[in-house]
């Protein structure tokens, strides 16, 4: 048992959750000595001044995000934000970058099977109707070819690590997943703070990850284009990932537009420039399918583009991630991946799955309905943390409240056990100790014509509360700087 | 004095994207090679070795910063550039002696102790906002009289000298990695590190809208005619100084002002071709050719 210090000093381990610094009986685990032997050494007054330069230093990058509210403009909030990072060894990561490899490849494979030969689904091995009455499923993209294949060019896998130790996908973020710019924004504090510790972990880099996301972008420009003009599209400054889109614009060096920047005409893409209008090849959009284009989908859209999905059909010019992936990342969609992987590439899947229930599933929503206190219950088709229910936090009032939702709609819920995602050291302000917090991560791929490429480390977020199993951002969740480290 | 403000500049900038770049850099480039890349720009290698010091980041942090018997260091241009401001105290604005006069002794009351505790990072961020500051005031409480004129020629003058003296040390640092698996990569952190110690790492992705590379760097960082740090917007500038305190059109062969416009037209007519051919050669007669007319100018205008 460890001798406990400092912010530390009232540290409790609770034997239930896989703690990823401590062993149950209280040692620390190796590969989080150094680091350890750093924060043990901070009084509160030190750790407090140096959690005070990082805030601050976060705060002057502009590190923010929105949250919807009643008024016109949003809340913006500063992304909170904790010092003590989380640390995963090169060879435990590997199977983890391997496993997200495997996984987007075989998905890829399954967006193209299904809007094309639909095999799988002939085969029987993802019931067609799952497929046609998800919401995310676009018949607009039946026989379009994307330029190089790819559907999936960025993706943000949320990762749990479970009690037994082991890693398990929560759900694979195929459409417009959001994240990436903290990591960056993360790190550029951490190294600022912790030189000495990066130097002695070997800690990977993350600083080439918007120049490999240009590369990728660029790769998969139409045909024939050599110099492609490529544009971030963001639905504006209220939307609660402005700060993403305008940093990534700014990182790659392109330019950030809104939807009224762009025009259509004979089915070719330009940018509205003070030197006249000039052609767009590829839309990095950070508009949801249903807004990208009110001549196709939701007609009462200001976001989108008139006119884009002609001028994609036709080649013209590409969108990313492509219109209907999301289809592949429904959560009742997400149950059959381990099978989508097998039937494309003969493999067994590196990353679990979660075990998951089909509430449109007559056996399985009775399971559901009569375990509701044991489970958590999510919507298919939302992001964010939102409508998602734990049941052992519910009343029984709220718990027949929602079983009447999942009556009403089965096809839109699914059902998993409550997990028990690992804790880590974070501080708590109010407390003023750390305290176990529960966290996940999600982990960024990206896949151009000529690579497939997995950031290094991904975003570690971290439920503020006690006890909360939400990580979301929009739900009270912060960050933590995620290092994949060589040497400990 | 310009020459002496604009070299602590460059130093410190240079000095902090390595300290970052060390953390990032690949483990098969050696942290060694990366403190004697800093020493090599700073012009401080061949007196660090002299000194025995152990070749560790904090210590050659502190040679090149604080060490006031390297004539390269960041205070002794410190010092030169405050006894100059002196000197000139009747000519010059009180903001802007105030401004010079603070950051001395801000670097003068810096001992080991407090270096050590403020890190590189802060002190270079510091480094750098004092120039911030005295530049704003040069610009804006001066008038733009012959004074301030030279005080102009001296900092294009560093600037170019600087900016081609990186480019020659992430020449020789490229040059130096093995071609094996990770060239690309390292190429690609020596020349963000390049783009980065010039700040012109968002611009030029900004003028190009591509990943950048070695050739895009050279030219942006030579060619470019509106970039501040250009080589090419530099003589340009050194030009029009010359020009507008001679206040003549037409200048005598082999006159000062001639040899500088000669300068101005031979490398801003050279196509990036041409440069990537023989790169370091290109860059070391750049450098002959600046220090002569820094050698002319210094003739001509400060030795009586």
């Amino acid at each position: 048992m460890e001798i406990q210090t400092g912010i530390f000093n009232s540290y409790k381990i609770d034997p239930a959750h896989f703690d990823e610094a401590w062993t149950s009986k209280g040692d620390i685990r190796v590969h989080y000595k150094h680091l350890m032997e750093t924060f043990k050494s901070l009084d509160f007054e030190e750790y407090n001044k140096i959690n005070e330069i990082a805030k601050t230093n976060l705060f002057y990058q502009g590190v923010t995000f929105n949250v919807y509210s009643e008024k016109a403009e949003g809340v913006e909030r500063l992304f909170p934000f904790d010092l003590f990072p989380r640390m995963i060894p090169s060879d435990e990561w590997q199977t983890i970058e391997t496993g997200i490899k495997q996984r987007n490849k075989a998905i890829n494979l399954f967006l193209w099977d299904i809007y094309h030969d639909q095999k799988i689904l002939k085969d029987k091995i993802v019931p067609s109707e799952l497929l046609f009455s998800s919401q995310f499923y676009k018949k607009e993209m039946i026989g379009i070819n994307p330029p190089g294949g790819i559907y999936i060019h960025i993706t943000g896998t949320d990762i749990i690590k479970h009690n037994d130790g082991k890693y398990y996908v929560l759900e694979d973020n195929l459409r417009c997943p959001s994240g990436v710019s903290y990591v960056l924004s993360n790190r550029e504090t951490m190294k600022k703070i912790f030189f000495n510790l990066f130097s002695r972990y070997h800690v990977k880099p993350v600083m080439q990850y918007t120049e490999k996301l240009l590369s990728t972008i660029r790769s998969v420009a139409p045909d024939r284009i050599d110099n492609p003009t490529c544009v971030v599209l963001t639905p504006g400054t209220y939307n609660s990932a402005y700060f993403e889109h305008s940093f990534l614009a700014h990182q790659m060096g392109i330019q950030l537009v809104e939807g009224r920047d762009l025009f259509v005409e004979k089915n070719f893409v330009y940018m509205k420039t003070i030197s006249g209008p000039k052609r767009v090849d590829v839309v990095y959009r950070r508009v949801d399918d249903d807004f990208i284009d009110p001549l196709v989908f939701n007609p009462k859209s200001v976001l989108g583009v008139p006119g884009l999905m002609a001028a994609y059909q036709a080649g013209n010019v590409n969108i990313i991630n492509a219109p209907g992936t999301g289809v592949a990342d429904d959560k009742a969609v997400y149950t059959y991946v381990p099978d989508i992987i097998k039937y494309y590439l003969g493999e067994e899947p590196i990353l679990n799955n979660v075990p998951t229930y089909r509430c449109e599933r007559p056996d399985e929503m009775k399971y559901v309905l009569e375990n509701m206190h044991n489970l958590v219950v999510k919507p298919v088709d939302e992001s964010g943390g939102y409508g998602v229910f734990i049941g052992n936090r519910k009343t029984k009032e709220e718990i027949e409240e929602y079983k009447k939702l999942i009556h009403d709609n089965p096809r839109k819920y699914i059902a998993q056990p409550i997990m028990s995602l690992s804790v880590l050291s974070t501080y708590i302000e109010d407390a003023k100790e750390s305290e176990q917090r529960h966290i996940d991560l999600r982990a960024f791929a990206l896949m151009g014509k000529d690579e497939t490429y997995v950031l290094d480390g991904g975003l570690t977020r971290v439920a503020l509360s006690k006890g909360n199993l939400i990580v979301n951002s929009s739900q009270g969740g912060g960050s933590k700087d995620t290092w994949v480290i060589e040497n400990y | 004095m310009g020459r002496y403000l604009e070299r602590t500049e460059h130093i410190s900038r240079f000095a902090q994207a390595h300290y970052f770049f060390s953390i990032d850099a690949p483990r098969s480039i050696k942290k060694e090679h990366i403190l004697e890349s800093v020493l090599n720009m700073a012009g401080s290698y061949v007196e660090y070795i002299g000194s025995q010091n152990k070749m560790e980041t904090m210590e050659v942090a502190r040679f090149i910063g604080l060490d006031e018997f390297n004539s390269s260091s960041i205070k002794y241009s410190v010092v030169k550039a405050r006894e100059n401001a002196r000197g000139a105290k009747d000519s010059i604005s009180s903001e802007l002696w105030e401004s010079i006069n603070t950051y001395y002794h801000y670097i003068n009351s810096m001992d080991a102790a407090k270096f050590e505790e403020i890190g590189i990072y802060e002190f270079s961020k510091k480094i750098l906002e004092f120039n911030s500051v005295i530049n704003g005031n040069i610009d804006n409480s001066l008038l733009h009289d012959e004074a301030w004129l030279i005080i102009h020629l001296g900092q294009h003058i560093e600037r170019t000298t600087q900016v081609i003296r990186m480019i020659v040390t992430k020449i020789n640092d490229i040059n130096r990695i093995p071609k094996k698996e990770y060239y690309n990569m390292l190429e690609l952190f020596e020349n963000v590190n390049l783009l980065k110690s010039t700040e012109a790492y968002d611009m030029s992705k900004i003028f190009y809208r591509e990943v950048p590379n070695v050739s895009h760097s050279l030219e942006f960082l030579t060619l470019n005619r509106n970039f501040p740090k250009s080589v090419v917007y530099n003589l340009r500038h050194i030009e029009n100084c010359l020009l507008r305190i001679t206040n003549v059109s037409k200048h005598e062969t082999n006159s000062l002002e001639f040899y500088a416009s000669k300068l101005l037209c031979s490398v801003q007519y050279t196509m990036i071709q041409e440069i990537e051919k023989e790169p370091l050669a290109f860059y070391h007669d750049l450098l002959n050719k600046v220090a002569k007319l820094a050698d002319m100018l210094e003739t001509k205008y400060l030795q009586y």
